[in-house]
Parts: structure tokens; sequence; C-alpha cells
């Protein structure tokens, strides 16, 4: 991989690389830095911030600070999972998709269109519907939101080296497509699928948010931000800060993750903002 | 006061560290009023970036650092933003290499020089379609009225760059300055090109400035020349006085190196009789254009890239490939590799029927041919080291693993005038030049019969060019290996083909020893690439003075 | 005096108390606009299957256009409304149930006995409320008889059920579209799920009644935040159904008056008994239910005015039978009785599933599991989206009898109604079965034919004893309804049935 240090000094790239560190920091170890147990309930309903718990309490009585670090941690954990899946399995069927061609490419795309075409708060309703709400369900379901994205964004980098003279010699050699998929066509889209990963990430961790916030994401009692913004909205205008903290810890994340993967992107010379953003 | 005075110019790129990497040096040169200036230099010698700096314009990250640029007495440094704008399209043009990339491709191309028109000669609508139309009547595009409305995707690259010249005469320039506008054209369109902005110097007393890696088309088209080196300009003069008696040894190398067709061919004698080792007969080939559907069938349009074409190649011979783009030649070498299968025709290899697809082919064939690709870098895979390139065809077909392949890959190398130390670099650490000799290696560590070579020099400097080919035809004769060697340079054919074969629109022209095809072509069309070569011949000093020193590896 | 008349005579006293001048109140001013927001989920308000039907869009809102044959309170007594009297035969299968004479419809025609027969005709093929009658006969111009399929002693409740509307008479395919009604409103517009804007009805049967000109309906089903916003910048004139856990919060809203009924819906926990099911043992029931903390869940969750605690049946305070709890929370008790089941070290039970039907059931749950931890048993528990719940929770399509460990919603009925839902073959029971329940049924089914509402009680009271001990589901705690209105509103009353609230006494200063 050829970084570009200087990429990575602009203000913005430090910015967002300092927040996904702090965020990385406080998730692993928010066990020991975490006053309380986050779904003890240690003190009042709707305590205010200050004094014995710092940032207040929510509705049961459980100690806000430590429920916002527990959910970074959560956060951070199943949109880290969803989106390796997600990349791994994207990266592998878009170059598959690229290199093989044909009916193989064709199913693929068209039911990526599908998938695209499907509203995704739509698609992730139906499927929360379907498969509840575990952990092993929104992990599934982060892959699958991200899957045709990145098989998209892969196939088309693939697509360019099929016909470049290096996929060519290992053809005209006589290699598999195994070995040219992995020797030669892999190595060369790591550096888009890096950056994808680091895009789905931002995507994925509101993405989880706005699900819990739906009330389709993670299932109370865990702390997680969405749900923390969801419960609290009921009592905006009485105990703004159930509201104001988990969103401030939500919007940091997303900024962090998307400064961090415009510095990466531009650090290995790609363009994040044309052509390896996806949608949902 | 001479019209364009520029001294000690320097200009500099900002390099990633902060630091400014010069690319000009101390560039000093003066022209008169309606003179043409050649600058001549291999790439990375600053020519581009020195032409570009006359508009007081950098690409991005380059600064201006010295220097003034005087034109008619006025420094155009020293312009503020308003000034340079009037100046750039007004008095002074630009004409790029790359037309397509200059002109907007979702808005008709009459309207992009219209408004042009506009902008420099503050006039209406109706007037600028006017001016526009004439502009294009002058530029020799046909039938401008039709032109005006189409979009650049719906023009051919001939066209479009008349196109981009016509906007660059909208605002009447006293001064215009070409970046390789022709590198990007077909010789015979090139020469096209070249016919109109020759014209167009005499007709508008334009002073020009043309900036090409061509000496055969500086040469032809300028009063004067200046050769750059490495951001320093070596030697400059009257193009005849710089061609006939160069003073650098730069220039008499530069001159050296550029193939010729009329100079004695080297190339690498044909075996004595026996079998080919390679025949086609009748090969046809006809792209298929992507169905809609499954069911649906591909739309017979365009015509075939190969339409019956028949030749052989005997055993360690080298074979010349020669035609324009689209004449079907890189096509051929596609079939012969394997990796596209013919609709016709048959094709034999060492006297036995060859298997259409490589994927078919036994492995012992696909060792014994072997392929070097145009674009010296995409052909080397940018992730791996010099060393697991060269090692992997070894594996491969000569079972060679750890220490005895980095061996015989460090042999290579050697024979190729490689450093071993190569072997831990990655290919963009490697010029262009050493990248090509790496993908020559590569082919090489097979220990082929059959060496198709497909435009192998076309993205190389002349003096690069020349060596590469040379330690081509070494490695060739020490390996009996044959050779197609296909290129659209009529004098890289003459210096390495003994026999040629003339494709046009795919089918062959004409076959014949080389020296005898190019001295009497049969063919008409033969006689135009012939006639296109040798224009610039003229200017170019009598060949056996410096042909030694072109081919120093020589014996 | 026999059983029967005796029933017939409690109909005619509670009417005579039906007039509202009884309250001598402030002089209840006439005329103006009263507006109220719903959070409650109006499940009808317009969907694919009967989104044409007026009658079916109104859903909880339709006593204010309609009025059914009577009427039950917030202390769960049945008041007459269009019946005046209800006498049964004997065997308490034949109802005599004598019509009010002088109700004009909106259209200004009579309601007569043609109209309740049409009526029940389109509520037997649509609500599974009236399924229970077999044929209503016309025996006068104002009478009607209602032949049961089997004897219920309860049946005038059935009557007040808020589907059981009466409307003008019509054939089955067109009664009803038109809205038109005998209620204190009459439809002016209807936005399905969203507004519902009606007048007053000059011809309403009760006499002087409603107060206000117009009444608007905005359905904000679950929606806490924007109804608040809209009460305080004074849109709405009251909040219906308002989540219990802003209840602290409420008092800066200046000029804010909270109303709550005296119970609720409350939180059912489905106890699986399939094969299998650790619930199959009566000790792990019994030891959950001991381990629960409910006062801290009402505590908490609640807030002690607006909550109470379950006694494990689907009874509320709101009902005079209900028993309350008479057993305390005794994690000693439930560890020992976990041991005795073989989990002497604790126990983790499955997941427990559960669906936010009100804002509160995700703190119920929280609150719940985390009381359950001091007594070893670990509950997981998962939220679930709403839409599909309830066939996803019974997951009874091949008549297996399993079902999963979830929450159901439980609302307010006569002990006839909710009592019955513990039968054997009813999900809700978690399908329970084996000599407690048998008792349980034998007991049920000498109150639905006993007319003696004391001795009725009696046998209420052996039921709910019954679950208590045998824990065939937990039923931990409950909502106590709650409005608010601006202190300018009269007359407005809450309900434990927040479908029975009515709008004609409410009037605005």
């Amino acid at each position: 991989m050829r970084i570009d240090p200087f990429a990575l000094r602009k203000p913005a790239a430090l910015l967002g690389l300092a927040l996904v560190a702090i965020h990385l920091v406080l998730a692993l170890f928010s066990p020991w830095i975490a006053p309380f147990d986050p779904t003890e309930l240690v003190g009042g309903r709707v305590d205010p911030p200050g004094g014995e718990f710092l940032l207040g309490t929510d509705a049961l009585g459980r100690d806000y600070l430590s429920r916002l670090l527990h959910g970074g941690r959560m956060a951070l954990f199943v949109t880290f999972t969803g989106v390796v899946a997600a990349v791994t399995a994207g990266s592998l069927a878009g170059i598959a998709a690229a290199w093989f061609g044909g009916t193989l490419d064709d199913v693929l795309m068209r039911l990526c269109d599908v998938k695209l075409a499907l509203p995704g708060i739509l698609f992730v309703s139906l499927f929360i519907t379907g498969f509840g709400e575990s952990f092993g369900v929104l992990v599934t379901l982060i892959g699958l939101v991200y899957f045709p994205g990145v098989i998209r964004i892969v196939r088309a980098q693939a697509l360019t080296q099929v016909n470049l003279g290096y996929v060519k010699a290992a053809q005209l050699r006589g290699e598999s497509a195994f070995s040219i998929i992995a020797r030669e066509i892999l190595p060369n889209t790591l550096d888009v699928v890096y950056v994808e990963f680091a895009i789905r990430m931002s995507h994925a961790v509101l993405l989880l948010s706005t699900m819990s916030y739906l009330g389709l994401g993670l299932s109370p009692p865990t702390p997680d931000w969405g749900l923390m913004v969801s419960e609290g909205v009921g009592q905006l205008a009485f105990a703004p800060w159930l509201v104001l903290f988990p969103a401030v810890f939500i919007s940091t994340l997303v900024i962090g993750l998307n400064f961090g993967a415009e510095a990466l992107a531009g650090a290995l010379g790609l363009d994040a903002s044309r052509g390896h953003v996806g949608g949902t | 006061m001479s019209f364009l005075e520029v001294k000690g110019l320097g200009v500099g790129y900002r390099r990633p560290d902060g630091r400014l990497g010069p690319a000009v040096i101390d560039a000093a040169f003066s022209l008169a009023e309606g003179e043409s200036l050649g600058l001549v230099g291999e790439s990375g010698s600053g020519k581009s970036t020195l032409a570009r700096a006359l508009l007081g314009y950098c690409r991005p990250g380059g600064v201006i650092t010295s220097g003034e640029i005087l034109l008619e007495g006025e420094d155009i440094r020293k312009l503020d933003g308003a000034g340079i704008r009037r100046l750039r399209g007004g008095r002074v043009a630009f004409v790029p290499q790359n037309p397509l990339s200059s002109l907007t491709p979702h808005l008709r191309v009459g309207s992009q020089v219209a408004e042009a028109v506009r902008i420099h000669r503050r006039c209406g609508a109706e007037e600028a379609r006017q001016a526009t139309l004439e502009l294009f009547a002058a530029v020799n595009l046909p039938d401008p009225a039709a032109l005006y409305d189409r979009f650049p995707h719906e023009l051919s690259g001939g066209q479009r760059q008349r196109v981009v010249i016509s906007a660059a005469l909208a605002g009447e320039p006293r001064l215009v300055v070409l970046d390789e506008p022709t590198t990007a054209l077909d010789k015979t369109t090139e020469i096209q090109v070249l016919e109109l902005v020759r014209s167009l110097r005499d007709r508008f007393k334009a002073t020009l400035v043309y900036v090409s890696h061509d000496l055969n088309v500086v040469a032809e088209m300028c009063d004067r020349v200046l050769v750059m080196l490495q951001g320093r300009v070596v030697e400059q003069g009257a193009t005849t006085r710089v061609y006939r008696a160069p003073a650098h040894d730069y220039t008499r190398r530069l001159i050296a190196a550029v193939p010729r067709i009329d100079r004695a061919a080297q190339a690498v004698a044909p075996a004595a009789g026996g079998e080919p080792i390679l025949a086609v007969a009748d090969l046809a080939y006809r792209y298929a254009t992507r169905r809609r559907w499954p069911w649906s069938r591909g739309a017979d349009d365009g015509r075939p890239a190969l339409a019956g074409v028949s030749f052989a190649v005997a055993a360690g011979e080298t074979l010349g490939l020669v035609g324009e783009s689209g004449s079907g030649k890189s096509t051929a070498a596609a079939v012969i590799a394997g990796l596209i299968a013919p609709d016709g025709g048959n094709l034999r290899f060492a006297g036995k029927p060859l298997p259409t697809l490589a994927s078919a082919r036994d492995p012992a064939t696909r060792r014994r041919i072997q392929i070097i690709f145009q674009d010296p870098l995409s052909s080397l895979n940018p992730r791996h080291r010099i060393e697991a390139i060269l090692a992997r065809p070894l594996a491969l077909f000569h079972g060679l693993a750890g220490a005895a392949a980095r061996k015989r890959a460090g042999e290579l190398l050697g024979q190729l005038q490689l450093d071993p130390a190569f072997l831990d670099c990655y290919p963009r650490q490697l010029s262009g030049g050493q990248q090509q000799r790496v993908a020559i290696a590569r082919a090489f560590a097979a220990d082929p019969d059959l060496i198709i070579c497909d435009e192998i020099t076309s993205a190389l400097d002349v003096s690069v060019q020349a060596q590469v080919l040379e330690l081509l035809k070494s490695l060739q004769r020490r390996s009996g290996a044959a050779c197609l060697f296909i290129s659209h340079d009529l004098g890289v054919i003459a210096q390495v083909a003994a026999r040629v074969v003339v494709l046009r629109d795919g089918t062959v022209r004409e076959t014949g020893a080389t020296a005898e095809v190019f001295r009497r072509p049969a063919d008409p069309y033969t006689r135009t690439l012939v006639d296109a070569a040798t224009r610039g011949y003229a200017s170019l000093p009598d060949l056996p003075g410096t042909s030694a020193a072109a081919n120093g590896t020589e014996p | 005096m026999n059983r029967r008349e005796m029933i017939a005579a409690v109909g005619a006293a509670l009417a005579g108390l039906a007039a509202p001048e009884a309250l001598a109140q402030p002089k209840p001013k006439r005329g103006g606009k009263f507006v109220y927001t719903n959070l409650y989920p109006n499940n009808r308000m317009g969907d694919a299957k009967n989104g044409r039907h007026p009658y079916h869009l109104l859903d909880i809102n339709t006593r204010s256009a309609f009025n059914g044959l009577a009427f039950v309170n917030d202390r769960l007594q049945v008041e007459p409304e269009l019946a005046t009297a209800w006498t049964p035969s004997a065997d308490l299968k034949a109802w005599d149930i004598q019509l009010r004479e002088g109700v004009v419809f909106h259209n200004g025609r009579d309601m007569t006995a043609d109209d309740v027969i049409a009526s029940f005709a389109f509520h037997q093929a649509r609500t599974s409320f009236a399924r229970q009658i077999a044929k209503v006969e016309k025996t006068g111009t104002h009478k009607v008889r209602m032949h049961l399929a089997k004897p219920n002693s309860e049946f005038p409740f059935i009557l007040g059920e808020y589907q059981l509307m009466i409307m003008p008479a019509a054939p089955l395919e067109t009664i009803g579209l038109d809205g038109i009604g005998t209620g204190p409103f009459r439809i002016v517009d209807l936005d399905p799920k969203r507004r519902l804007v009606m007048e007053r009805n000059e011809r309403y049967w009760r006499k002087g009644l409603p107060h206000v000109d117009r009444l608007e309906v905005a359905s904000s089903p679950g929606r806490m935040e924007s109804a608040l916003n809209g009460f305080r910048g004074g849109q709405f004139d009251a909040v219906l159904g308002v989540d219990p856990g802003i209840l602290p919060e409420l008092d800066r809203i200046p000029g804010t008056v909270v109303s709550t009924a005296l119970s609720g819906d409350q939180a059912l926990m489905i106890l699986p008994k399939h094969e299998g099911s650790v619930f199959a043992d009566k000790r792990i029931r019994q030891a959950l239910a001991l381990a629960i903390d409910r006062e801290k869940i009402v505590r908490i969750v609640y807030g002690t005015k607006t909550g109470w605690v379950g006694n494990d049946s689907h009874l509320t305070p709101s009902n005079p039978e209900f028993l309350p709890v008479t057993f305390k929370r005794d994690v000693a008790k439930a560890k020992r009785l976990l041991a005795e089941a073989g989990h002497p070290n604790g126990i983790t039970l499955p997941t427990f599933y559960f669906t936010a039907s009100w804002p509160e059931v995700p703190r119920v749950f929280q609150v719940l599991a985390q009381s359950v931890k001091e007594a070893g048993i670990t509950l997981p528990i998962e939220q679930r989206p709403s839409d599909g719940y309830r066939d996803w929770r019974v997951e009874d399509k091949a008549r297996t009898r399993k079902h999963r460990f979830a929450y159901g919603p439980a609302g307010v009925r006569n002990p006839g109604v909710s009592l019955y839902r513990m039968r054997p073959d009813n999900n809700e029971s978690g399908y329970w079965s084996g000599a407690a329940c048998e008792k349980y049924m034998k007991l049920y089914d000498e109150a639905v034919v006993e007319p003696d509402p004391v001795k009725r009680k009696f046998l209420y009271v052996q039921m709910q004893q019954i679950l208590a001990d045998e824990v065939p589901a937990i039923h931990p705690a409950g909502r106590r309804n709650m409005l608010i209105h601006k202190s300018n509103v009269h007359g407005l009353e809450n309900h434990s049935q927040f479908w029975s609230i009515r709008f004609d006494e409410v009037w605005k200063a």
C-alpha cells in the first residue's frame, strides 16, 4: 500500500483520526472506564447531569455515562463485524463477477439492482420483522445492506484490470482463475476495499443508530445510542440531555469515520467523494 | 525587440515534502513575430511545462519561480488575474494534446467554440455562430453547419483536434502554443492536422510554439528548435542547423535514435529454410457488440477487425506487422496469443494445429508462445516485486523456485542490462524503459520459440526505444526465438523486421522484404504510410554520419 | 324478587343515575371546539381489509358517533345506553332487551328494533364479541330478544363493547357505510389514520348534550413528543394515553390537569408449557413470580400514581372482583424453589420477547429482568417490531401448542371475559393443563351460569387464588390510563378501557 503521508496531515484528517481513536479507546476499555454497570438501576428517574452521575441517569435510573460508553462498544462491534463481512464477501463476489463475467456477472448485478432499488429502511424493517433483532441478525443485515454496493465498486475496480497486461499475461501462462483472482487482481483492489470499509463503517454506524431509533435495531436493555435517543425523545422538552449526549456520541463517531475515510482515500490516491461512496 | 522573449525562466513543482522540485531551469530564448519554435525533448524534460508557462500557467502544484516572459515587451508574470484572462485565448492560445478532454462532453461543439468567440470578440450569439462556422471552414472541417450541432463523442479524433484548434483561433491569437497536438492521432491524420497548422500559421501570421517528442514533426513545422534535457535548454537554433550539425551530444543522440525506414535494416535474419514456426491462414474476427439481453442477438454492425489475414513467421525470424490503429494488428496479436478465439481461419504452430484459446493449449505450447504488451506499466502487476513477476513463469514452466529462480531472474535482468538489485523493486520504482525490459525478461523467462511484440515501444521515448529494440534483438539472436513485431511506426519496423506485412482494415495489403516494401511500395496505402513517415527526413542529417552513434550496441 | 328480576332492577336503577345534571358542578358552557389527540394505536383507522368502512375507520373513536345498547363505566359496571333494561331467561341463554324510545339517528330516523337486528347481523359477521349471539329476535318495535349459543351471566358487558354499535338498518353489504349513528356527534370529515372532525348532534337523546359544537380527533399513535408539543402549543385541548414516564415532568407545563383511570392495560408474560419448556415445571414458574420486584417496577416505571401491581390474573383494580396480590416478593423462597427444581446455582431462562405496545413496556421488562437477577435468574430479553408481533409470538401454525416465552398485552374487561383468557386452549395461558387448570375451568363454568353477582365474585376470587399459586402466567404490573387536559376543560373523565372515554359532557370554560 502506497500511503501519501501528507494527505493524513490535513486538519480534517487529523480530526477524523483523533475522533475514531478516542471512540475506539472508549469502546475497548468501556468495561473499565464506565463507573457503573450499564443495566443496573442505580439512580433516580432522570437525574440531571452532574453529581454522582456525571451525565445523569435515564428513565429507569441507569447511569447515562456508563450506557453511552457501553453503547459505543456495541455499535462498533456490530457494525465492524457486519461491514467486515460485507466487504470481504462483496470483494470476492465483485472480483469473481468481473473475472468470470457472463451469467454470474449478470445474476450478481441484477441482484444488486434489486437490492439497491429497494428502499434501505424498507429492506431493514422487512428483514428485522422476519428474523428478529438479535446480534447475529443485525450483523447479517448490515452485511446484506452493504454487500451489493461493495460488489459494484470492487467489480468496477477489478474490471479495469481484467484487460491489463499482467492479467492477460497470467491468463496466457495458464494460471487458474483462483490464482489470477488472488494473486493478480485482489492485491490491486485492496486500496479501494480499505476505503470502502471505512466509508461503509460510517454508514453502518448511522444505519444501526437509525434502526435502533426506529425500534428495528438492538433490543433493550442493551445500551445503544440510537435506542437511547429514541427512549429520550419523549422527554426532550424536560431532559434534553437524554437525546443530546447519545446524539453527540453518534455524530462524533460518524464524522470521525467520514473524515478518516476521506483521509485514507486521499492517502491512497483515491477520490472518496466521487466513485467510492455508495448509498445504502 | 523580439515578439516573445523569455529570460531566466524557472518553474518548479511542489513535491509531497513541500519543497519545490525544479522542472524548468533558467530557460531563455527569443522568437520573432511569425516564427515557429519547436520544443523537443524526452518525457520529463520540462518541455510541456515551459510551453504552459508561456501562458502564465502551470499544472497543479507548479509555480513559476523566476525569470521574465516578455510578450511584445510586456512581462506576463506581472499581469493581474483579469489581464491573464484577457491574455489567454486572446493574444495567446493553447492547443492541448488530448482534444477529447478539452471539450465538454455534453455540450455541442459549435456552442463551445461560439462561446469562446463571444468572450473574445464581445459579440452577439448570431455573429458568434457565423464566426464559428467560418472558423470551422478555416480548419477544413467538412460541412461546418452540420458539425456545429454535434457532440464531441460524435466526432473523429482528427475532427475533434480541428475543433479545438478553431476554438484556439477564436480570439485571433498572435501566439499559439501547441502541446503535442498530434500525438494521439494516426500518422495519416497527423499529416492532415499538421498541414492545417502550417496553413493557418501562414494565413493568420501567428507565432507558433510547438511541443513534440517527434523530431520529424518538428523538422517539418518549425523554423527554430529548442532541445531540452532535464529542465535545461541544451541547444537551440535554426532547425536545419541543429538537425544537420547538432552541437550538443544529447541532441546528437536524440537525432540518431530516430528510427528511419531509409536506414539499412539490421533485422534478425530469418533462419534458412525450414518450416514456419507460425502460420496463420484466413484469420477472421469481428468484435461482438454486447448483447442487451441473453436471448437477443448482437447487432452485426461495424466492419470486421480481421478479414482473411494470412501470413507465416519462420523460425528465428522477425516479421513486422504494420498498420494504423484499427487495422487489426493488435487483434491478430490477441488471436495468436490465444486471448481471443478467431471467428474463422486456422493457426498452425511448429507444424501442428494450434488450439485457439490459451486455456486449450498444452503448457508446453503456452510456454513456447509469449507476448509483450504495449503499456509496460500495466503489464507488470504493481503489487508484485520484480522478482515475483519473473519467478512466476520460471516456476510454472521450468519448475524453478527459491534461490535458483532468483538466480535465473537476475541473469535475465543482466541480459537486459538491468541491475539485479531491481529484483527487490516494485514496477513503479522503474522508468518506462526499465519496465518494458522487465516485461521482455518475463517473456524470455519462459524460453519461448515465438515472441509477439505488440507495439512494445510506442510508449517510450526515442532514445529508450532504440535501446529496448537493440536489447530485444540481441536476446532474440541469443535464444533463436522468432518474433512477430507489431507497430504503427515504419521506422521501428524497418529497424527490427526483415519481412513486413502491411495491414489495413483487417486485410493484408502488402507483404515482402521490409527494405523492398518500404523503398518501392506496390500498394497505394503503403505508399501513403511511407510518405508520411519520411516527410521530415529532408531536414535530418544524412544517414551514414550518425547511424553508428545511434547503434552503439551493434557490432 | 327472583334473580332475573334483580338483574333487571339493577339496570333500571342505573338508568335513573345517568342524567348529567346529577353532579352540580359549575354550570357547563355550551359551544366551542374541543380537540384532542390520541396516542393509543388505532389499529383499524383504515387498513386494507376494512379501510372503506367508516364504522371501522373510527375504531376506538366509535362512541362519539354511535351508541351501544349498554355502556361500561370506569368501575366496570354496566349502564344502560340505547337499551334501558335487560332480563335473562332462567338458563341465561336468552336475553330480553328493552330499547330506549325516542332515539333519533343523525339522519332523523327513529331507532327501532329493526336497526338493532340489522346492526347485530353485521356484528355477528364481523366481530368476535358478537359470535356468541346465535340469533336476534324482534319482540316489539323497541324490544328484541337475543339468543346465545351458551349461557353467559355477564352478557350485558358484551352489549357495551365499542365494536357493537347501533347503525341504521341496511343490507349487510352497505350498513354503516354512511357513518350515521345515534351518538353525540356526527362525522363531518374523516381522514383515516390522521384526523376525524365531528359536529354536535342536535337531536342527541341525552338532552342538553353534548356541550361542545365541534369535536376533533388527531391520531398520533405512539408519538408522545409531537402530541405534547401540540398540547403545549395549544393545538390540542387534551392528550389521551400519555406515557406514564413523563408524569414527573408534566407539572412544568402550566395549566395541565392530569386525569388517571382506575386501571388500564397490563403486561402479560406468557409462560409456554409445552414439553421441553422450563416452564412446564411449576416450581420455576413460582420462583420467577416470587423473584420479580413488582413494587419496584411500579415505582420506577409508573411512579406509584399511574401504575398498579398485578396479581397474575387478567383482572385489574377496576374490577370489583380483583383480588390484590396476597404474596410478597420472596427471593429466598424463589432460590429454594429453583434449587428444588435442579437449579441450585441459578438459571438462565430462554430469551423473553416483547414489543412496545405502550412506551413503558420495554421499561417494565428491563426493570423486571434486573430484579430477578437477585434470585439467580438470568432473563435475557429482546424487543421485537410491533408489526406482525402477535402472529409471530403465537407461532402455532401447526397447532403444536408451542408458544414463545413472550409478552402479550392484556386489556381491561369483566371477569367473565378476562378470566376465560386463561383457558387451556388459549395461547395466553401457555396451553395450561393439569388438575389445577381443570378446577379453574370448573369454577369458570359455574360462574357463567351463576346469575348472582355476589356468588360469582366468590367463584372469581377462588379462580384468582388458583392462578396466584399455580402461576400459569405472570402479570407483573399494569398502567393506570393517563390523560392530560387544559385546566379550562371540564367534564372529561378518564376510563380504564380507553376506548370507552365519552365526550358528551366535555365543555370548555
